[in-house]
């Protein structure tokens, strides 16, 4: 190190000390996670069978309105119908919004439901483009068909909640699969807790591979393919542990646009989603946390991970890194929006972990780990760093990445077990392995990637509002 | 530090992988005893198909010796809760010989949660002063969960227990649960009396009261008109929305003048229960008041009153078609949609 | 004949349809058993099932929607369907009557009861 001047390898050292020091406090906060995750689990309430389900809750369950929006679902939108047609729960009505599609989106579903225009009164409580007509069923008095102008997902959904007259509503996407006792779990916190309770979402779980006939999932499998196996690990380990984790300190921040139960009454107080926006999911329960301690009323958000919600992840990395541009664009713009929420101490846990979680995961992490992976190694070949240094740099990205990886599997089998067989156990730990070589990288270029669209703004943006309906399970 | 950073990564990474291995390896041995079992109940499941056509208790009693208890008290449940009258009584009579009632009231107390509560929601099939003495000892239960599903076995079952000392042992302060309507359901008629103490008593939390008198709502029993409108006139909003539909499920006129002052309460719930209630009524002389509510800020209320002037039959509806055709705006569009809704020319 | 009448069975409880069926053919009838509303729509056609007993919730297709397309359909509409579900709300059973449902059991049933209707309807058919 002779040959380089003090200030250069000081200065390598203090950059070398902050990249640690970062992936220090997200590795931190992974920790947590699995703690809080671990008290979740097995401080849940205890899973009902199906059939006392239905005895316990049947004639006490709320009625709830299903909330689909639909853009150019011709291939599938009689399937899914059908399928949500056959869940168990005793009140319930689904509101298809067909959202100006331009393929025979409603057509087929007038066919196939012999669709009749109707007269239904409607609370004019939040905006949305003008709707054409709303329909209904000769098939099944559960059934409504909302045919609107096209404006985007947040507006087809909001135009659905306007509809609706149940005190619960549902939001779920046109191509995901729920499972038959889903509502009826996801209802839980709204009948034990019917005063607090303003939001509850389940688990995304990925059907790749699964055998899926009759509208459900009726062999569960691994993917073939690496892709979607690498997502698997990563739904467990970011959306099902991390989510336990927040809600058990009611801290949580996203309950997934593919599948979430809310309360109308504080949708609507909140404007419902917002339009235009990239992340409506996440948008709306920021809004929600804000109101409600703006308003300093008690309440709770919460996940629990018996519902479950099928999705079919993307399998090639075009698509996948599209994908995790857009959900990154939508954490920065819900982050600056509310910016105003962040260490501010009015919003308590929201403010300090909720927002904080969000700046160190999703605003700075991605930017400080590339630099890491560019400059510690360019560093110490340069001879201005310590060997150390790349070590501990190695220890936090790859070995401890394993090592919260596979506890979130561990954490899975040990209280879940929703994995049908031994040899998927073993699958999952070599892919919660692999996950940290390759597929984290990976991901961080995607988030960089979608930082940049992001800072540039405007261009290419409405394209994808249009078009927003891919699948949104994050 | 750092090379610390590097050392301990590396040991828990290791032992994660340990502990996944040993997971494979339980989980491995949970499919051998699965599949045991799932054949176990295959060969069980005749025997109970031909118990209930031939009602031959040796038989059957024969069978269930050969398969291990859990098999035996797994199906046993299924077809319980399958089916009613006599073959269940029968099947009921030979299980709790084959001893599936003692095993239930073992686990109530044994085990962790998921498998106490399914004990405690699965022995009301076996009635009996064990069951009940099971109830008791579950009430004392660390899950809030197993703690009222024994207090609905407990009333279920016919305990004397008072409902007080029953809503104290599930320490209901902190407990909210919709299901205690369902708790409250099952109360026999002759003890309704301790659901109106609860009612009048000062300090039962709102949730509760709304929940008692949702239950006491569908009794039809007209006694409890005073109390309920009691309940309106001072209860919280909740408790009086609640109050308002139970007098409207009575549907009797004596409800009428409580209903009639509801129509202008401040709180807009309730208003739009007195609107619903009011037509269950029939309170003719109420569509004046009604197409007033047809001009509410709330939408809710707007509609209530104009489904309830609708359902009070010719008078109401022409009324409603008075104001479709020159109303205020905002009453003429709300008395036009419903009337379209009903399939009516405004 | 009422003994050699084939009943259809359609119910995603696959110890329901175990239960039923054992039941049936103990008293001569033939049976079919479907699992699902599509399948019980294409046994319908394959089958000629003298008579229906149906549940409301079920895969792809409803039993309630079934029920529609049956009575809908000329060729089935004489056939009887006997509702089996644990749907006991008064909406749905007078929705599922409205649609031409010849009698609605409420689960958990008494399977004598079933019985006893089904011979009923059967009877009166002929």
């Amino acid at each position: 190190m002779n040959n380089w001047l003090p200030w250069t390898t000081g200065s390598a050292t203090i950059i070398a000390w902050f990249v640690i020091a970062c992936g220090l406090a997200q590795t931190a906060v992974y920790l947590l996670q699995l703690v809080l995750a671990a008290l979740a689990l097995s401080r849940r309430p205890p899973v009902a069978r199906a059939t006392l389900l239905w005895r316990r809750y049947s004639d006490v369950a709320p009625p709830v309105a299903l909330v689909v929006p639909a853009y150019n679902e011709e291939m599938n939108v009689v399937e899914s119908v059908r399928s949500l047609l056959s869940l168990e729960y005793p009140a319930y009505e689904v509101i298809v919004v067909n959202d100006g599609s331009r393929d025979a989106t409603l057509d087929r579903l007038k066919e196939a439901y012999q669709l009749q225009l109707v007269t239904r009164p409607y609370e004019e409580a939040l905006s949305h483009a003008p709707i054409r007509g709303i329909y209904a069923s000769q098939f099944s008095n559960r059934l409504f068909v909302v045919d609107k102008e096209n404006g985007g997902k947040a507006d087809a959904q909001n135009a659905g909640i306007n509809v609706s007259r149940a005190p619960l509503f549902c939001v779920i996407d046109a191509d995901s699969i729920l499972e038959p006792d889903a509502l009826l779990r996801a209802v839980h916190p709204f009948v034990d807790d019917p005063v607090r309770t303003i939001a509850v979402g389940g688990t995304i779980r990925i059907a790749n591979g699964s055998e899926v006939s009759g509208g459900r999932v009726s062999n569960v499998r691994l993917p073939r393919k690496l892709l979607p196996l690498l997502q698997i690990v990563e739904y467990l380990r970011a959306f099902l542990m991390a989510r336990l984790a927040w809600s058990r300190i009611n801290s949580l921040m996203l309950v997934s646009g593919a599948f979430g139960l809310f309360r109308r009454r504080e949708a609507v107080e909140v404007g419902g989603f917002t339009k235009g926006s990239m992340g409506e999911d996440l948008d709306f329960v920021v809004k929600l946390h804000r109101h409600m301690r703006d308003n300093r009323r008690d309440y709770r958000i919460e996940f629990i991970p018996e519902p479950v919600c099928w999705t079919e992840a993307p399998e090639s990395l075009d698509v996948l890194g599209r994908q995790r541009a857009r959900w990154q664009r939508g954490s920065l713009e819900v982050f600056f929006r509310y910016r105003s929420m962040l260490f501010n101490p009015r919003y308590g846990r929201i403010g300090f972990l909720g927002f904080g979680h969000i700046l160190l995961v999703d605003v700075i992490g991605p930017v400080i780990e590339v630099l890491g992976y560019i400059l510690m190694p360019a560093f110490w070949l340069l001879g201005i760093l310590a060997v150390d240094y790349l070590l501990a740099f190695t220890a936090l990205v790859f070995t401890y990445g394993v090592f919260i990886s596979v506890m979130s599997l561990i954490l899975e089998e040990a209280e879940l077990r929703r994995f049908p067989r031994a040899r998927d156990l073993v699958i999952l730990t070599l892919a919660a392995i692999l996950e940290n070589f390759g597929y984290r990288q990976l991901n961080n270029y995607w988030r960089l990637k979608g930082m940049w669209q992001y800072a540039r703004g405007g261009t290419g943006w409405g394209e994808m509002t249009r078009k927003g309906f891919a699948k949104q399970a994050k | 530090m750092l090379y610390g950073l590097w050392i301990s990564s590396l040991l828990l990474a290791t032992i994660s992988l340990l502990v996944m291995v040993g997971l494979v390896a339980a989980r491995l041995f949970r499919a051998h005893r699965q599949d045991r079992r799932e054949q176990a109940r295959k060969r069980l499941l005749p025997a109970f198909l031909t118990f209930t056509e031939d009602g031959d208790q040796e038989a059957f009693l024969g069978k269930v010796a050969t398969v291990p208890m859990s098999t035996t008290v797994d199906l046993a449940l299924e077809f319980l809760n399958l089916m009613r009258g006599d073959e269940h009584e029968s099947l009921v009579n030979v299980l709790t010989t084959a001893g599936v009632a003692k095993e239930l009231i073992s686990r109530v107390t044994r085990g962790d949660k998921t498998r106490r509560i399914h004990a405690v929601e699965a022995l009301p099939f076996f009635p009996g002063s064990d069951t009940l003495a099971a109830f008791q000892r579950a009430l004392k239960d660390r899950s809030a969960d197993v703690r009222l599903a024994a207090a609905i076995g407990l009333v279920a079952g016919g305990s004397t227990m008072p409902l007080s000392d029953l809503l104290d042992e599930l320490r209901v302060g902190d407990l909210a649960s919709r299901r205690l309507v369902g708790l409250f359901r099952r109360l026999p008629s002759d003890r309704s009396d301790e659901l109106r103490t609860i009612l009048t008593s000062r300090d039962t939390p709102s949730i509760v009261q709304a929940a008692a008198i949702e239950a006491l709502g569908t009794s039809g029993d007209y006694s409890l008109l005073p109390l309920f409108a009691a309940s309106v006139a001072d209860g919280e909003p909740e408790v009086s929305a609640a109050a308002i539909h139970a007098i409207g499920e009575l549907a009797h006129p004596a409800g009428a003048a409580t209903v009639v002052r509801a129509l202008s309460s401040e709180d807009w719930q309730v208003r739009a229960e007195a609107a619903a209630a009011a037509a269950r009524i029939g309170l003719d002389t109420a569509s004046r008041q009604l197409s007033e509510l047809l001009e509410d800020d709330e939408w809710l209320v707007r509609y209530a009153a104009s489904k309830a002037l609708f359902n009070l039959g010719t008078e109401g509806r022409s009324v409603l078609a008075e104001v479709a055709r020159n109303g205020k705006p905002r009453s003429q569009r709300t008395a036009a949609l419903l009337l379209a809704e009903e399939g009516y020319e405004a | 004949m009422t003994e050699k009448a084939k009943i259809l069975i359609c119910d995603d409880d696959l110890l329901l349809l175990d239960l039923v069926e054992f039941k049936l053919k103990a008293k001569g009838y033939s049976v079919v058993r479907a699992e699902n509303g599509e399948d019980a729509l294409v046994a319908m056609a394959a089958e000629r099932p003298d008579l229906i007993v149906l549940d409301a919730m079920m895969p792809l297709l409803d039993g309630f929607e079934v029920l529609k397309r049956v009575k809908q359909d000329p060729n089935f509409s004489p056939v009887p369907v006997v509702m089996l579900t644990a749907r006991r709300a008064e909406k749905d059973i007078v929705s599922a009557l409205d649609r031409g449902a010849d009698d609605y059991l409420v689960k958990p049933f008494i399977p004598d009861e079933l019985l006893a209707r089904i011979s009923r309807l059967l009877a009166a058919r002929r």
